[in-house]
Parts: structure tokens; sequence; C-alpha cells
């Protein structure tokens, strides 16, 4: 793994916790659109094939889904804050044990060229999945799982002799994408 | 030389979905639901002469087609109920012609979704058909005008999503996994391929919670119920009997790629199963929805199937295998019953439905003598629950209550589909004939 692709990778998992403290869900799109762009950067750097996946990742889910996650926030029924849902002792807690989880169980699976960025891009995954749990505003889920899925490319830029056509279903937002189509339907 | 028949098998259903998103007639849209879903039936009933077929992306074995046969058995019952309850909820206002379009299309297509995810060899191809699948449940269970459907399409999205996105982390973890690395990954040859033993544990325990989510087992099952009872009758059979097993066969796969070294991941089914089961049992206790049992008794007998796919084994996988394909039958025929006129024979029907459900869970008495130790009393308590608290449930229909006697010539069309399900139940579970005997024991041996 490249220094300039570790980079990006600590970085975009360090956004996740900055997500995970986000209060303003305006704010928290901004910070899943910074995480996709680093993302898209470490893919770019770890030389992943054809070089335009990355930058189509970017635009899905670094402009694409920020953008349409803003207009959806922006509708007067929407409150712009995140409320949390359990306490914060726990939540801190869960945060510990997954890093724990990730590091204990990646040390004891196979070890690649690029296994710290694969180490990074799960552990943002389940950063996002905890976000899921953790927060009740109708909209964390979309933000939980757009931040999955730009941790799924880093796991995706690590795996080597991934097929173009696997490639192509990690650089979809379609999980997201679908989530948020709900929320816009249901409103 | 390419085998079309399994491509059309899969084509059909996406082909009607696309007429039915276009045409406008509700009631036009009924009769080709019913056509294509009953055309699907005839040929699928041809595909267990095309076992092993060279189909590109494809795999056609045992277990493929036994759940083909099933879903397009189930799909066309249901789609010649739905020409009853359609009407129906349009008279009532619960549907309109626009949701009434949606459902048809949604429900083709989720068909279509399940077939594909059921005979795909490729992983990221099986992926992609489930959440195809997905999204067109969300579609058929919100067809209905009401905040119920609506909040339990919205539940599903997202449980199913975040085991998607798990199982999708997983599905990468198994490239990582392989030695030497392949460029792609097949079920065909995942039992063949030489693994990273560690790497392919944590892959699996990602793909097992993450497609386990799909197949309504703990700890993210919460949609499956909400799905059933809230959602449009003859949609939520589709989703609550027949999505699920998708997802099971992919269990099953990945249970025999573990072989000889199951490890950690074995171990994870069958707490997982254990716990599905017995949260299902306690939740049949308290539920009084005859649709909400139907749910709970699912959920209990899926907890069943994934520890006897944990356990392992021919025998085990044959007590898991088997109650899969006849809860999907009796699952199926219990919720068709749903909105039947108040006549003696549907309540018999529905006695004989309920009654289907409630011995089912004896076949877990099979895996009791593979089973560990420790599992053999939470397995019991889990059987006995679920078994006492659907017989507790059973409506016998009582000759000092009035209700007319029925037996027209319509009312024996709308149980004529119930009546041949509930039969296929019968047979499969007194009388299996030896070429099906042979048939589950191909499928149990993998």
């Amino acid at each position: 793994m490249t220094g300039a692709a570790a980079l990006a990778a600590a970085l975009a998992l360090a956004l996740s916790i900055a997500l995970l403290c986000a209060r303003r869900i305006g704010t928290a799109a901004i910070i899943c659109a910074i995480q996709a762009l680093l993302s898209a950067a470490a893919l770019a750097a770890l030389r992943w094939q054809p070089a335009a996946t990355a930058l189509v990742a970017f635009a899905l889910n670094g402009i694409a889904l920020p953008l349409a996650l803003l207009r959806v926030v922006h509708r007067p029924a929407m409150s712009p804050v995140i409320a949390t849902r359990n306490g914060a002792v726990g939540f801190w807690l869960a945060v510990l044990m997954l890093s724990t989880l990730v590091v204990a169980a990646f040390t004891q699976a196979r070890p690649s060229p690029a296994s710290d960025s694969l180490v990074l891009g799960s552990s943002i995954v389940l950063l996002g999945l905890l976000l899921v749990a953790q927060r009740s505003h109708p909209l964390a889920p979309v933000l939980g799982l757009l931040s999955s899925q730009n941790g799924l490319l880093l796991v995706a830029g690590a795996t080597p002799d991934l097929p173009l056509s696997a490639r192509l279903v990690v650089i979809l937002p379609l999980v997201p994408g679908l989530i948020l189509a709900n929320a816009w339907l249901r409103q | 030389m390419i085998d079309p028949l399994p491509v059309v098998v899969i084509a059909l259903p996406f082909a009607s979905a696309a007429v039915l998103a276009l045409v406008g007639s509700w009631r036009i849209g009924i009769w080709i639901n019913a056509g294509s879903a009953t055309l699907l039936l005839l040929l699928a009933a041809l595909l267990p002469w095309h076992l092993h077929a060279p189909v590109p992306l494809l795999h056609i074995g045992a277990p493929e087609t036994q759940l083909v046969l099933l879903t397009s058995l189930v799909a066309m019952t249901t789609s010649w109920f739905s020409r009853r309850d359609v009407p129906a909820s349009l008279a009532t206002r619960s549907l309109d012609r626009r949701r009434a379009r949606l459902y048809h299309a949604a429900c083709q297509a989720l068909v279509g979704a399940i077939l594909l995810a059921v005979l795909s060899d490729n992983l990221m191809l099986t992926w992609l058909a489930l959440a195809i699948a997905i999204a067109a449940a969300a579609g058929v269970t919100g067809a209905v005008r009401s905040q119920a459907a609506a909040t339990a399409a919205s539940n599903l999205l997202l449980l199913c999503g975040v085991g998607l996105l798990i199982a999708l982390l997983g599905t990468l973890l198994l490239h990582v996994a392989q030695e030497p690395h392949a460029a792609t990954v097949r079920w065909s040859t995942l039992q063949s391929v030489p693994h990273h033993l560690p790497a392919l544990h944590l892959a699996c325990v990602f793909l097992l919670i993450g497609y386990g989510a799909l197949a309504g087992v703990a700890p993210l099952h919460g949609w499956l119920p909400d799905a059933a009872a809230e959602g449009f009758a003859p949609g939520s059979i589709i989703v609550g009997a027949l999505m699920v097993n998708a997802p099971l066969l992919v269990l099953l796969r990945l249970r025999a790629a573990l072989n000889p070294n199951p490890g950690l991941p074995a171990a994870v089914l069958m707490a997982l199963g254990l716990i599905t089961l017995l949260l299902g049992a306690c939740c049949l206790l308290a539920s009084t929805d005859m649709r909400r049992t139907a749910a709970f008794a699912g959920m209990a007998q899926i907890g069943m199937i994934v520890v006897a796919i944990g356990i392992g084994g021919p025998a085990a996988t044959f007590a898991g295998w088997l109650p899969m394909t006849l809860l999907a039958l009796a699952r199926a025929s219990v919720l068709q019953c749903h909105g039947l006129p108040p006549t003696q024979l549907a309540a018999w029907t529905r006695t004989a439905g309920i009654l289907a459900l409630a011995i089912l869970p004896l076949f877990a008495l099979f895996l009791l003598a593979k089973a560990a130790v420790w599992l053999l009393l939470p397995l019991g308590v889990g059987v006995l629950l679920t078994s006492s608290a659907l017989l507790a449930r059973l409506p016998i229909p009582l000759p000092s209550v009035p209700v007319p006697r029925g037996g027209d010539l319509s009312e024996i069309a709308a149980l004529a589909p119930i009546w041949l399900q509930l039969a296929l139940v019968l047979l499969l579970v007194l009388a299996m004939p030896g070429p099906v005997v042979d048939w589950f024991n191909a499928t149990a041996a993998r």
C-alpha cells in the first residue's frame, strides 16, 4: 500500500469518527462527501484499473447522493438535527469494541500487500452501520450506509484481481440510494 | 452450446414486469400476471431434465432446481389468488390503479430476481439479484395504501439494506481469502478452491450475518413479521414465503464450502439459528393476528433450518432442507386463506394449513441425534413452544357455530391452489416418492 493511499484511508476513518459526532444532518452530508473524495483518492493511489471508476465512485458517493440528501433535508418537515438513540457511554463503548474486533479479526486473517486498506475500510463499514443503529433521524440510515459504501470502496481497492463487474457493483451506491429514494417518496 | 431454458426461466418474469409496468389497465394486468406465472411453472417443470446444463454465470444443480420449482409453483398459486384480492382491495380503496400496476410489476420483478439469485453461479450476481429482490419486495409490501404498510416497506429496505452491505463486505473478503487469487468466485467451485482458513472464516461470518438478515434470521429479522402482516396480502406471500429461501440457499452453499473445518462460522450459524427459533416461538405465544402468527411460525422454522445447516452433514441438511420446502408451501397456504368468505370449507382449509405449520417443527427430532449436547435443551424448548403455540391457535370450525356450508364453483376455484399446496405437503410428509427422496439426498450430500 502506498503512503498516499494509507494517508487517505486513515483520514477517511477519522472522518467516520467525526460523522459519529456530527449533530446537524447538513454537516454530516458534507463529511460523507469529503470521505468519498478521500476513498476515491485512495483508490487512485492504489492504481485501481480502470482509473475512471474512482472518478465515477466520487461522482456518485461524493456529489450526487450528498446533494440529493441535502435537498431532502431542506424540506420543511425534516428536522436538521440528528438525535442520539442511546446514551453516549454505550455508544463510545460500542465504537471501542468494534475497533478492537476489527483489528483482532484482521490480524488473524490473511496478510496482503494492501491489508492496511482492508482493515481501515472494514472499520469504516462497521462504524457506518453503528451510525445507522445509534441515530434516530429518518435520514441517518442514508448517512451511515453512504459512509459504509465509502469503506467498501477501500476494501475493494485492497482486494487483488477483483473483476470489473464486481468493481462496478461496489462503486454503485445501490443500497443508500434505495433508502434515500424511499425517504424522498415517503415525504 | 448454451442451454436456453434456464435463461428463459429467468428472463420471463423480468419481461412480464416490464410489460406490466406499461399496461395501465389493472384487469389486463391481473391476467398477464397469472398467465406469466403459469407459463413460468410449465417452463420450470422442464428444468430437472436440464441439470448441470452449460450456461455462463448460472449453475443448475439439484437444490437450485428445487427452489426454482417451489418459487414458480407458489408464484403461480399467488397470482391466481391475487385475481380475487386485487379487485377486492380496489373496491375498499386500499389499492388504486397506479398501486395495482406497481404491485403487478414489482411482483414479477421479485420472482425474477429470486430465480436469478438462486440460479446464479457468481457471488456478485447473487448479491445484485438479491438487491433487486429487496427493492421489488419493498414495492410489493408498500403497494397497499396504509401508514403501517409504508413503515413495513421502509423497515424491510433498511434492515435488508444493512444485511446487503455486510454481505458485500463478506463477498469482497472471500475474494481475498482465495489462494491463489481468482478473477471470479463461483458457488460451484467454492468447495474445491483452496482458501486461507482464517480469512475464509472471517468472510463467512460477514456473509452469514448479511445474508441471514435477508432470510429473517436474528438480529436483523424485524422486517419479516411487519412485511408479512402489514403488506398487501398476495405480495406478503411472495416476500415472506419465497424471498427468504434464496439467502438460505446461500447459507447452505457457504456451510458446504467450510467443510471439513467449519470452525467459528458454523458456531455462529447455530447460535443465530437458536436465537431466531426461540425468539420466533416466544413472539408466537403473544401473537393474535393470523398473518403475524404465520410470520412468527415461519421465523421459528427458519431458525431451525439455520441450526440444521450449521450442524452440517447429510442427515442434518436433509432435516433442514425438507422443512424449508414444506414451510414455503404451508405458509403460502395459510396466507392465501386470508380474506376468504367465512364458509365451512374455507375454515377447514385454514385449519389444515395451520396444522401443517404446527407439525413442521417436529422435523427437528431428526436433528437431535446429530446435535451437540448443549443444543438439545434450547432446540427442544423452541420446537415444543412453536408447535404448542400453533396448535393452541388452531381454528376448529365447530358444528354448533352457524356458518354457510359453501362449496359453490367459485369458492372451489379459489381454494383449489391452496389444496394443491397442502396435498404436496401431505405427500412429502407421509409418502415421499422414491425419486424425490433421492433428489433430497442429492441436495443434502453437497
